[in-house]
């Protein structure tokens, strides 16, 4: 982190912050193109670049995709191959063409952002996208223990010595999810293996297994603030008063949602259901009766 | 501790493990790659591959396109290797087709985009050649209907090895799980030793006798999935921040437009049904052994589609009734008060 200051020295400047929301696919390619990168030249880390696209709305910026580049490291200068990033970016437009490039992403191997890199990729990249973001991904072994070890930097154009120079804010994000995304993480985190082809869902799978996973994550956060709290009680840890009430008002907010409009559309909800699955018997009784007939003609 | 590092490092020399442990599966072994294409045992043995392994990276790439699509077909193609009876898809990548079922040409016009992807991304790492294509079905199933079938029998006859994925986002939001399926056609003059009982699927009706015709010309293949150690611990980490959109999501509320598109189905199936039903009951006396076997098969697949429709719903309720016990219990007689 310490390093840091070498480029977004001049952090923070004017104007509303940007909204920054980054999907997994991003994080995940970025991790791929290194690790395959790596795996190509002998287990060696290896720098990889590529370009961010997504969709800016005014102030709201939604990261999507990405796609890699390729470079040249001529001496200590970092030359990116822009006639291939041409190509490259024309053949993304013809499949996603509502995506626009919205900045470059590297990967490191300490949370910092290597100046080197930066200086010499930054203004390439800047000589075709306005006010680029940078994404950067640590790629090291163990990085991030709580957080993604996802760092995304904001540029500004400042006029220093009559000289415009691009700087860099970090800038927060936070994750945008889809539901068709959330299940294919959670089966790529659990490797879940796919059955042959997979038909009917079997009670054991799917949604509810979703559920118990999250259900699992919320439960050991509340019993962490739990043993917090009883080692308070105890006296083993210092009494934190501000933790303490946020706590408190945590404790508060439930009953979540306890009005009595919430509780008729959750009946409805149990009554569509109920009548769902009591068709789906009454077909079963069909099903059965029809075997029966059929064997008794027989 | 020295001499753990030291016990580990004759493990791995004694066992031959590779440093790169478990991510071996990302080096691409060209010279490898070029002797198992030559010796061809898949043109020996019409069901020589039967298993599929998809990364996570092409999972998730898939997955997308194929929601981003929305109702329409998408389709795209798949990267990767061979290993012994199994394709590695390494990655895939969309091409700028759409309703795919429609046309016959579909792959034909993606092809010269194919060919000019495939040649930019050799030079970022991405070595592996094309092994196959995937297309989106929303909302009816993984299976090849007529023109897939012709599609996937020319490039198995031209290309092979070439594999076949077919992937459902919207039954993938019903079901909580990624609808995929992997599939390679049998040679034209191939006979299936039996005629594969395959496994039963929900069809809606106008495509039914698509499916039921070209059943029989392809075969399913073993899906698993792999990822980086990298991956893993990244999609962990995802997975910490996740949790909260899947305990704030319904299925229920925003797959209600599938359901009722089942169940308007599967009503207009039973209406088909009973007509048929009636009819042969008339004929009864004349063929009842032929018919009957398929009378039988119609209402118990009727009865799988509603159980299947019913087991989405419940899934769908509980969810609902865990949350709804999570955070609206009120503990009665006990006020909330600074702990």
């Amino acid at each position: 982190m310490e390093t840091d200051e070498e480029g977004a020295r001049e952090g923070k400047g004017g104007g509303a912050e940007l909204s920054i929301s980054l999907h997994p696919l991003v994080v995940i390619n970025i991790a791929d193109h290194s690790m395959r990168k790596r795996a190509q030249q002998g287990n060696v880390p290896q720098r990889v670049l590529g370009i961010l696209l997504g969709v800016q709305e005014g102030r709201n910026v939604e990261l999507c995709n990405s796609f890699e580049l390729d470079y040249n490291t001529n001496g200590e200068k970092l030359q990116i191959d822009m006639e291939f990033l041409n190509i490259k970016q024309e053949q993304y437009k013809k499949v996603f063409p509502k995506y626009e490039m919205l900045g470059w992403y590297s990967n490191s191997t300490q949370a910092s952002i290597q100046p080197d890199v930066f200086r010499s990729s930054a203004p390439q990249i800047g000589s075709i996208i306005e006010n680029p973001l940078y994404l950067i991904l640590d790629t090291s072994e163990g990085a991030g223990i709580r957080d993604l070890p996802v760092h995304i930097l904001e540029s500004e154009v400042h006029i220093i010595d009559d000289v415009p120079a691009l700087t860099f804010a970090r800038s927060t994000y936070h994750l945008e999810t889809e539901e068709a995304e959330r299940v294919s993480v959670d089966q790529a985190r659990t490797a879940r293996a796919g059955t042959r082809s997979s038909l009917l869902p079997s009670p054991d799978h799917g949604s509810t297994s979703l559920v118990h996973s999250a259900v699992t994550m919320l439960q050991k956060r509340v019993q962490c603030i739990l043993s917090l709290l009883q080692a308070m009680e105890k006296g083993e840890v210092k009494k934190d008063h501000r933790l303490l009430r946020q706590v408190a008002s945590l404790c508060q907010r439930l009953p979540a949602t306890d009005t009595p409009d919430f509780k008729e559309d959750l009946l409805q909800l149990h009554n569509d259901t109920m009548l769902v699955t009591y068709l789906a018997t009454m077909t079963k009784g069909t099903n059965s009766i029809n075997e029966l007939i059929d064997k008794v003609i027989l | 501790m020295a001499g753990a590092a030291e016990a580990l490092k004759r493990f791995e020399m004694e066992n031959g493990v590779s440093m790169v442990d478990g991510d071996g599966i990302y080096r691409f072994d060209a010279a490898e790659q070029t002797k198992l294409r030559e010796q061809k045992p898949w043109s020996k043995d019409a069901t020589y591959f039967q298993k599929v392994k998809i990364s996570a990276l092409a999972l998730l790439k898939m997955a997308m396109h194929a929601r981003s699509g929305g109702q329409l077909e998408v389709m795209g193609i798949l990267q990767g290797k061979l290993e012994d009876k199994t394709f590695v898809v390494m990655d895939a990548f969309a091409l700028p087709v759409e309703g795919t079922e429609t046309r016959v040409t579909a792959l034909d016009e993606g092809y010269e985009y194919m060919v000019h992807y495939q040649t930019t991304c050799e030079r970022t790492g991405r070595v592996e050649p094309v092994i196959g294509w995937y297309h989106s079905h929303p909302g009816y199933g993984c299976w090849l209907s007529g023109i897939d079938v012709s599609t996937q029998t020319i490039h198995q006859q031209h290309e092979d090895p070439y594999l076949a994925i077919v992937v459902d986002p919207v039954r993938t939001m019903a079901a909580g799980k990624v609808e995929i399926g992997a599939f390679r056609t049998y040679p034209p003059n191939y006979k299936p030793p039996d005629a594969a009982a395959s496994e039963y699927q929900t069809i809606p009706l106008d495509k039914i006798e698509d499916f039921g015709v070209h059943a029989n010309q392809y075969y399913p293949l073993d899906i698993s999935f792999f990822k980086s150690s990298l991956d893993s611990h990244l999609l962990a980490l995802l997975w910490n921040k996740y949790w909260i959109s899947t305990l704030s999501s319904s299925s229920l509320v925003s797959n209600r437009d599938y359901t009722t598109r089942s169940i308007k189905d599967l009503s207009e199936k039973m209406d088909q049904a009973e007509s048929q039903l009636s009819y042969s009951s008339r004929m009864a006396g004349y063929y009842l052994p032929g018919d009957k076997k398929s009378e039988d098969s119609q209402v118990s697949k009727m009865c799988k589609d509603g159980t299947k429709i019913a087991i989405e719903q419940l899934q769908g309720l509980i969810t609902q009734v865990a949350k709804d016990k999570l955070f609206n219990m009120r503990i009665k007689g006990v006020e909330m008060t600074d702990s």
